[in-house]
C-alpha cells in the first residue's frame, strides 16, 4: 500500500549524495602552524580559548592549552592541568631523552583520562566535545585531557509520565548521567554499554544498553547494524533514530518505545530488551516493542495486583472507548437506532433535533475542534493557557449547543474520547488516526464499516513486526504464559518468567511457586547455559 | 525472477486497495436515516376504519423536543403545544399500507422498531388478530417484544389518554402491563409470545385487555381482565379473579394478595411470597382428568379483626381458608374456560407433549373432553410470616 511512496523516499535518498570525507591531516611540529589551522577551522569563535604556556621548572618547552569555554570544568582545568603544567616537576626527573609528553602525561597532569593524537582531524572534534587539548612546540602529536563538564539539568520526573508511587526520577539530557543512573539500577556485570556517534554534523552519542546473558545476542547485532545504517546529519533526539530505526516506517503504531523513566529501561532490559540511548535528550528508545507495552505502566507494579490489574483493565476500556466511542455512537445513531434504548433515543433525539449537519459531519468536527484546542493548550504559555480551556469549555461547548449547532450528545462523545486517549499515551497518534477513519467508515457504512476498519487494522496489528517480534505477541500469535502480564498483573512472585517472544534465550526469571518463598529450585540462570 | 514476483505482488496489492474502495463506496449510504429524521413510534392501536375496507392505525409518536429532560429547563415558554406525543391515524386495506400512507401526514419516516405496544380493538380481535398484524410480524423492524392488549374502546382514543404519571401513554401501558407480578391478576402477552402460542395444538390463547376510565372529566387508563381467543378469534372475557385462577394453573402467579374471610368475621389478606404449579393431565377412557397441585407461600399482611392471628391454630386455619380461595379461583377460571370452549391452559399442549397417542385420538373431539375434563385440585398453603406485629396492638387473652 505504502510502496509508491517508499520508492519515492529511496529515490530522494539516492539523490543527496555521500558527504565529503573530512581531510586526515596530521599535525605540525610548528606550534604556530597548528594554532592557526584550528583557528581557521573553528572561525572566530569567541568560546575558544587558546592559552599560551611555559612549562614550569624541570622540562622545558612552550606549548598552548585549547578549550571551549563552558564545556570544560573551569576547576579541573585550572587545579590538574594549568597549575602542575606551570609549577613543573616534584617526582621523578625529566631527562632530555625522555618523550616529554609521555612524561607529562604519567607524571604532572592530574586529570583522568589522557590520550596522545597525532592527526588534526580528531584533535578538533575532541576539542569540541570538551576536552583540553594540548600543545607543544616541537611536537607533532597532541595531548587530549578529559576535562568535560558543562551546566546540567537537575535530575527530575518526567512530565509525560508520572506516576504515584514508585522511583520518582527521571533521565536528564546527559548522556553519562543516564547510563550511570541505569547503572544505579542494575548492578549487574551483565549490562554492557556500546557507543558510537551518529549524525554527521552534530555527531550525537548513541548508546546501545542491553543486560549479556539475557539479551538475544543476535538481537544486539540487528540494533547495532541498523543504528549502523543510520546517515543522518542531526540526531537531536532519541525519535530521530527511532524513526530511522523501526520496522515499518510508516505504520501508525510505534515499533520502538520510548521512555524517560530508568526504572522502566531497567526492567526491559531485565526482560530481554536493548536499550538505545541518545546525548542530548532525556527519551531513551528501547526494543522490541509490543502493542501491550503500551497498557503496562510502572505503576502497575509499585501497586498490589488486585488494584494494578483492575486500572489495566480500565486502560483498555479507555483505549477501545477512545478509539471507537465517536464511531460507534455514529453509527448507532444513524444506521441502527434500534439498538438503542428506547428512552435513550429520546434524550438523544431530543437533543439532536434541528441541528443542521449529519451526526458524523458533527463528530469529526468537534473532534477536530477538540485536537486544536489540545495543541494550542500545548503550545502556549502558561499563563495564557486557562484562556484556552475558558473558550474550549464556554464557547465550544455551551455556545455550540445553545446555538444548535452541535448536538449535546456529541459534545458529551468527544469529551468522553478526548479523556479517554491520554489514558494510554504511547497510543494517542494512532488512536487520533483510527478514530477519524473509524467515524468517517461509520458515517458511510454503519457498524458494518467499523467493522472493516477494525478488521483491517487488525490485519496490519497481526503483520507488524518490531524487530523480529511479532507486534500483536502474546495475543497474536499467542502465547498464553506471558498472560499473566497483560490480561492480568498477577503477583509479583508469579511473574516468573520473561516474555517468551523476547526473552526467550533466558526464560527464568526467579523460581515461581506457591507460596512465594523461594526456597524451592536454584536461580534459573544456570538451567540452559550456552 | 525475483522482480515478477515482487510485480505480482504489488498487483495484488493494488487490487486489494481496489477492493477496498468498492467494499466501502458499494455499502454507500443507503441506510443512512438522521435520528432527526426519524418519527419514534411508541404505540399503535389497530381498529377497522368508519367506514371503507381495511385497517385504521393509529400511531403514538414521540414529540422528541417536547419531553422535557433534565437540564433543558428552557423549552417552557414553547405555547400551548405541550403535548409529548402526537397522534396520527392513518387507514390502508392492510397494516402494511397503512404504515405506508402515514406518510401523507407525518414529515418524518415512522421508526417502528422501538414500538412498544399494540392495541387491538375488540372488534378486530373478533375477526381474527394475525391477518391483522402480520407485517408486524414479518417486517424485521417492528419487535417480538411488543406488548400486545385488546381493547374495547377506540385504541385511537386509548393511546391519547391521560398517562398519569408518566409523559406518553404507551410507555405508561408498558409499565402498567409489567408490574402484574403485583398483582397476578393480569396476563402480560407479547406479540413474539402470541405467534408462538398460535403454532400450539389448542392454540387458546388470553391477551391483556385495557379500556379508558373516565375519572373526573379526564380520561385515564384502567387494565380490566384478560380476553379469551379461539383459533385467533376473540370468544370472551376473565375478571381479575379467573384470571388469576388462570395464572395458578399456568403457574406464573409472581406474587399478588389473597384476602380471605375469616370464620368469626373480618378478612385477612395475606401476600404471596412463592408460589408453584404442577399439572398432570391423564386421559382415562373416554375421560381427561387433570390434577392440580398448586404449593403457595404467603405472609400475613394486614387482618380487619382484633383477633390474634399468630397462634399455630389460626395460622393453620389461614392456611386451609387461603387453599379453598385458591382453589376457588382456579375453579372459576376452569368454569369460564369451560363455558368458552378454549383450552387456555394447554392441557392438550401437555397430553401432545406426554401422550402422544392419546392426544392423536382425542385431537379431533378435544372441545368436549375439555369440557367434560375432571379437575382435582390439591392446594397447600403456608403462612410464613406475620409481618413487624403478631398480634393487634389492644389484644387480650381471653380469661380462662
Amino acid at each position: 500500500m505504502f510502496d509508491f511512496l517508499r520508492r519515492k523516499l529511496r529515490l530522494a535518498h539516492l539523490r543527496k549524495g555521500k558527504p565529503a570525507p573530512r581531510t586526515h591531516r596530521d599535525l605540525s611540529p610548528d606550534l604556530k602552524t597548528n594554532l592557526t589551522a584550528i583557528r581557521r577551522e573553528l572561525g572566530a569563535s569567541p568560546d575558544l580559548i587558546i592559552r599560551c604556556l611555559k612549562l614550569g621548572s624541570g622540562a622545558e618547552g612552550t606549548g598552548a592549552l585549547l578549550f571551549i569555554d563552558g564545556l570544560i570544568d573551569q576547576q579541573v582545568v585550572n587545579r590538574d592541568v594549568i597549575f602542575p603544567l606551570l609549577n613543573g616537576v616534584k617526582r621523578g626527573k625529566f631527562q632530555d631523552g625522555d618523550d616529554l609528553l609521555k612524561y607529562l602525561a604519567q607524571n604532572v597532569l592530574a586529570v583522568g583520562e589522557v590520550k596522545k593524537e597525532p592527526q588534526f582531524g580528531p584533535v578538533v572534534e575532541a576539542l569540541l566535545e570538551g576536552e583540553t587539548i594540548l600543545l607543544l612546540d616541537g611536537h607533532d602529536e597532541a595531548l587530549l585531557l578529559s576535562t568535560k563538564g558543562w551546566e546540567k539539568r537537575a535530575i527530575n520526573e518526567p512530565d509525560a509520565e508520572r506516576i504515584i508511587l514508585g522511583p520518582h526520577d527521571g533521565f536528564t539530557e546527559n548522556l553519562r548521567t543516564n547510563t550511570a543512573m541505569l547503572r544505579r539500577k542494575i548492578t549487574d556485570p551483565g549490562l554492557h554499554f556500546e557507543e558510537m556517534k551518529l549524525g554527521r554534523r552534530t555527531r550525537t552519542g548513541v548508546v546501545i544498553a542491553y543486560l549479556k546473558g539475557v539479551v538475544n545476542e543476535k538481537l544486539v547485532e540487528e540494533v547495532r547494524a541498523r543504528l549502523k545504517r543510520v546517515n543522518l546529519d542531526m540526531v537531536l533526539d532519541a525519535n530521530y533514530l527511532n524513526e530511522f530505526i523501526s520496522d515499518a516506517p510508516l505504520s501508525l503504531f510505534p515499533t520502538v518505545t520510548f521512555t524517560e523513566r530508568p526504572d522502566v529501561v531497567a526492567a526491559k532490559l531485565l526482560e530481554g530488551r536493548v536499550a538505545i540511548f541518545v546525548d542530548g535528550t532525556p527519551v531513551v528508545n528501547t526494543v522490541p516493542a509490543l502493542f501491550v507495552e503500551s497498557f503496562q505502566s510502572p505503576d502497575d507494579y509499585n501497586f498490589p495486583f488486585y488494584y494494578a490489574t483492575f486500572i489495566r483493565w480500565f486502560r483498555y476500556l479507555s483505549f477501545f472507548l477512545g478509539v471507537l466511542s465517536p464511531a460507534l455512537f455514529v453509527a448507532l445513531a444513524t444506521y441502527h437506532q434500534e439498538l438503542i434504548p428506547t428512552s435513550l433515543l429520546i434524550t438523544i433525539n431530543a437533543a439532536t433535533e434541528g441541528t443542521p449537519f449529519p451526526l458524523a459531519v458533527e463528530m469529526v468536527m468537534m473532534g477536530a475542534v477538540f485536537e486544536i484546542i489540545r495543541e494550542a493548550g500545548i503550545r502556549l504559555a502558561r499563563p495564557v493557557g486557562q484562556t484556552i480551556s475558558i473558550v474550549g469549555a464556554l464557547v465550544i461547548g455551551e455556545a455550540a449547543v445553545t446555538a444548535g449547532l452541535v448536538g449535546a450528545p456529541t459534545i458529551i462523545v468527544t469529551a468522553t474520547t478526548a479523556i479517554t486517549t491520554f489514558v494510554v499515551p504511547d497510543l494517542l497518534g494512532p488512536g487520533i488516526y483510527l478514530r477519524l477513519i473509524y467515524t468517517i467508515l461509520a458515517g458511510v457504512l454503519g457498524a458494518y464499516g467499523i467493522l472493516i476498519g477494525l478488521l483491517f487494522t487488525l490485519l496490519h496489528l497481526v503483520s507488524l513486526r518490531s524487530f523480529g517480534t511479532p507486534y500483536l505477541s502474546p495475543l497474536a500469535p499467542i502465547s498464553a504464559g506471558d498472560f499473566k502480564d497483560v490480561i492480568v498483573r498477577a503477583p509479583i512472585w508469579a511473574l516468573g518468567t520473561r516474555p517468551r517472544m523476547i526473552g526467550w534465550p533466558r526464560p527464568q526469571r526467579q523460581p515461581i511457586g506457591f507460596p512465594p518463598s523461594g526456597d524451592e529450585g536454584e536461580e534459573g540462570e544456570a538451567e540452559d547455559d550456552g | 525472477m525475483t522482480g515478477k514476483l515482487q510485480r505480482r505482488k504489488r498487483l495484488k496489492k493494488g487490487q486489494g486497495l481496489l477492493l477496498l474502495l468498492f467494499l466501502v463506496l458499494a455499502g454507500g449510504c443507503w441506510d443512512r436515516r438522521e435520528l432527526e429524521n426519524l418519527a419514534v413510534v411508541l404505540g399503535m392501536g389497530v381498529d377497522f376504519p368508519a367506514q371503507g375496507e381495511g385497517y385504521e392505525v393509529s400511531f403514538q409518536i414521540v414529540r422528541a423536543s417536547q419531553i422535557q429532560t433534565p437540564g433543558s429547563g428552557v423549552g417552557g415558554g414553547g405555547g400551548g403545544e405541550s403535548k409529548p406525543v402526537w397522534l396520527l391515524r392513518s387507514t390502508g386495506p392492510t397494516f402494511f399500507e397503512a404504515v405506508r400512507n402515514a406518510t401523507f401526514q407525518s414529515s418524518r419516516r415512522l421508526f417502528l422498531s422501538h414500538n412498544q405496544v399494540v392495541i387491538i380493538s375488540t372488534e378486530v380481535a373478533k375477526k381474527g388478530i394475525l391477518p391483522a398484524l402480520d407485517f408486524l410480524i414479518r417486517d424485521p423492524g417492528p419487535r417480538n417484544t411488543q406488548w400486545l392488549l385488546l381493547t374495547p374502546d377506540d385504541p385511537g382514543q386509548l393511546l391519547d389518554a391521560a398517562a398519569g404519571l408518566e409523559r406518553v401513554s404507551a410507555l405508561a401501558i408498558t409499565d402498567l402491563i409489567q408490574d402484574y407480578h403485583l398483582t397476578s391478576k393480569i396476563r402480560p402477552v407479547k406479540i413474539g409470545d402470541y405467534v408462538e402460542m398460535m403454532m400450539q395444538k389448542t392454540s387458546a390463547n388470553t391477551l391483556p385487555v385495557i379500556r379508558i376510565k373516565e375519572n373526573a372529566g379526564k380520561k385515564e387508563l384502567l387494565l380490566d381482565g384478560t380476553g379469551v381467543l379461539k383459533d385467533d378469534r376473540l370468544v370472551g372475557f376473565l375478571n381479575y379473579k379467573e384470571t388469576r385462577g388462570l395464572l395458578w394453573i399456568l403457574g406464573e402467579v409472581k406474587g399478588g394478595l389473597i384476602t380471605v374471610d375469616l370464620p368469626g368475621g373480618g378478612k385477612a389478606t395475606c401476600e404471596i411470597f412463592t408460589a408453584a404449579t404442577k399439572v398432570k393431565v391423564e386421559a382415562r377412557a373416554d375421560q381427561v382428568h387433570v390434577k392440580i397441585e398448586v404449593k403457595v407461600e404467603t405472609g400475613l399482611g394486614a387482618q380487619t379483626t382484633y383477633d390474634d392471628l399468630s397462634t399455630t391454630g389460626q395460622l393453620k386455619k389461614l392456611e386451609t381458608l387461603q387453599g379453598k380461595a385458591v382453589e376457588d379461583e382456579i375453579r372459576a377460571a376452569l368454569a369460564k374456560a369451560k363455558e368458552y370452549k378454549a383450552d387456555i391452559f394447554g392441557f392438550g399442549e401437555y397430553l401432545f407433549k406426554h401422550d402422544f397417542r392419546t392426544w392423536q385420538r382425542l385431537q379431533k373431539e378435544w372441545e368436549r373432553y375439555f369440557v367434560d375434563a375432571q379437575v382435582e385440585i390439591k392446594v397447600e398453603a403456608k403462612v410464613e410470616g406475620i409481618g413487624l406485629v403478631t398480634r393487634p396492638a389492644n389484644y387480650q387473652a381471653p380469661e380462662e
